[in-house]
């Protein structure tokens, strides 16, 4: 469903990815693990179209995507929840799930994506009208996803979900991203927090400075030596 | 105790009317973090074709907004993909620099066509007043305050109860985040931008019967609509009106009770400076 291939991208002529590819099927969930500052949230950047690529192609469901605006990007059905859930503070939580329903075969189906959003977080439901600038960190990050979800997205991007988060939000956070996933829905997560993403994901990626230097199932890299010793600290 | 009314009603008149020309102000800059230098000399554009409308067609203003509104907005959507869009990721000074040029180029422009006379705009309600009681005041500047309290109302409602006025807020608040929920940032920024013209070509005409209409006076209303929107706390909408107001208010009766009533041109001034020292985050705060 995407399909990274030999990705160059950066800031400024400062290049920060290489060499990335890599795939999502569209029923998977799948994890770009790595430390802070190799370049994960680039990769998410310039999927979403945040940022341009100079070389490689981003390919989704077919069709090349790396030249396209990110409202574009939205459109085609790949949504990314940025890192820091960049919620609008200032608006309601309903307004800033609202808002995430502007993309046009998402529009029609406003009130039914909207109840799933609040089923899938019950406690969105009794903050609707609430500022989205004085919920706590976890039913931020519960918004910024719902936010994602009203635009009806075939593949979702999560760049650190559990950024600032209780580990018991943390998991819960990773326990509707499953729900997600069973629907079935694509999902693509970046964390640091590699115990609980293996633990949730079927397949992972590994990046280091720029370039993928692990891809494996996620069964076979908790077992691996290399990436517990660096990762997950056994 | 009938001038003090009459001076607060044309207080208010102009009042509202300047709230409202910053709101489309204020508006674009939420949007775009652009200041138009060029906002005040826009609107004399409207002024202009609705002294035209009255002296070349014997089109009444208020009939000539049908025309002047739609033209402006679709003026605003052409200025903005050829002017402004390519400046606004440039530096602000360069931003400066442009509005203001373009300001210059509508002044001289105006001076070219319609020379650098004092000019009356007749409507059909000119010179009709309206008694209540003890109290007379003029049918044109009612108008303008109750259109402009009609289309701040408008404003409001549109900002906050309709879809597009939830993009609006939500490019104002985090453009990057905003194309991220699949909003077109360039778009919103263009229709806002067309649609602060849109304004201007309604507001224009409709106080084309109560101001003096000449060629430098797009420079004042600029200047007033800048210190409105410092006044009003920059990107606080309802504020913003109340400055308006302010403004209007301390320019109509200052111009009753100063002595000498040459002093009332700087009142406005004199308040925005208190502002500054004493409560600069604005009349309403954040």
């Amino acid at each position: 469903m995407l399909e990274l291939k030999g990705l160059v991208a950066g800031y400024g002529g400062v290049r920060i990815l290489h060499d990335v590819s890599l795939t999502v099927g569209a029923t998977e969930m799948v994890a770009l693990l790595g430390s802070n500052g190799v370049g994960k949230s680039t990769v998410m950047k310039t999927i979403s179209g945040l940022l341009r690529s100079t070389e490689g192609s981003i390919k989704f469901e077919g069709r090349e995507i790396s030249r396209a605006s990110p409202e574009d990007i939205v459109e085609a059905g790949l949504v990314l929840v940025p890192e820091g859930r960049r919620l609008f503070n200032g608006m309601s939580v309903q307004d800033n799930l609202l808002i995430g329903n502007t993309v046009r075969h998402a529009l029609p189906r406003r009130k039914e994506l909207l109840d799933k959003v609040f089923e899938l977080f019950p406690v969105l439901a009794l903050r609707r009208l609430q500022a989205a600038g004085t919920l706590s960190g976890g039913e931020q990050q519960m918004v910024a996803i719902g936010r994602a979800l009203m635009a009806a997205p075939k593949l979702l991007m999560l760049d650190e979900p559990s950024l600032g988060l209780a580990p018991a939000l943390t998991h819960q956070v990773f326990e509707a991203l499953r729900v997600l996933n069973k629907e079935p829905l694509a999902i693509l997560v970046v964390e640091q927090n590699v115990s609980i993403a293996l633990a949730a994901c079927e397949r992972g990626y590994v990046l280091e400075d720029g370039s993928i230097t692990v891809s494996d199932t996620a069964e076979a890299m908790r077992k691996d030596d290399g990436i517990r010793k660096a990762y997950l600290g056994m | 105790m009938d001038t003090f009314i009459q001076g607060l009603v044309q207080g208010l008149a102009i009042g509202g009317i300047y709230g409202l020309i910053t709101m489309a102000l204020t508006a674009v800059y939420s949007v775009t973090r652009l200041l138009n230098f060029a906002h005040g000399d826009l609107m004399v554009i409207a002024m202009y074709l609705a002294l035209t409308g009255v002296r070349w067609l014997g089109v009444d203003p208020y009939l000539s907004i049908l025309v002047i509104a739609p033209l402006m907005f679709g003026f605003g959507m052409v200025l903005f993909h050829l002017i402004f869009e390519r400046v606004l990721r440039a530096h602000v000074l360069l931003v400066v620099q442009v509005t203001l040029g373009l300001g210059f180029v509508i002044q001289s422009a105006l001076l070219m066509i319609f020379s650098a006379n004092y000019q009356t705009v007749q409507s059909f309600l000119t010179g009709k007043k309206i008694v209540l009681g003890q109290i007379v005041f003029q049918a044109t500047f009612l108008v303008a305050f109750v259109v402009s309290v009609v289309m701040a109302l408008l404003f409001f409602w549109m900002l906050n109860r309709t879809t597009f006025g939830r993009k609006v807020r939500a490019v104002a608040e985090d453009p990057t985040a905003a194309s991220l929920c699949g909003i077109s940032v360039r778009w919103v920024q263009m229709i806002v931008f067309a649609g602060a013209l849109g304004t201007l070509g309604i507001v224009g005409p409709l106080v084309a019967p109560v101001f003096i209409v000449e060629p430098t006076l797009g420079l004042h209303l600029t200047l007033v609509a800048f210190i409105v929107l410092i006044l009003g706390g920059v990107t606080n909408f309802i504020g913003t009106f109340v400055a308006g107001v302010i403004i209007g208010l301390a320019e109509a009766l200052g111009g009753l009770y100063m002595n000498p009533p040459e002093f009332a041109g700087i009142l406005p001034y004199g308040i925005f400076i208190l502002f500054l020292l004493v409560r600069p985050s604005g009349v309403l705060g954040r």
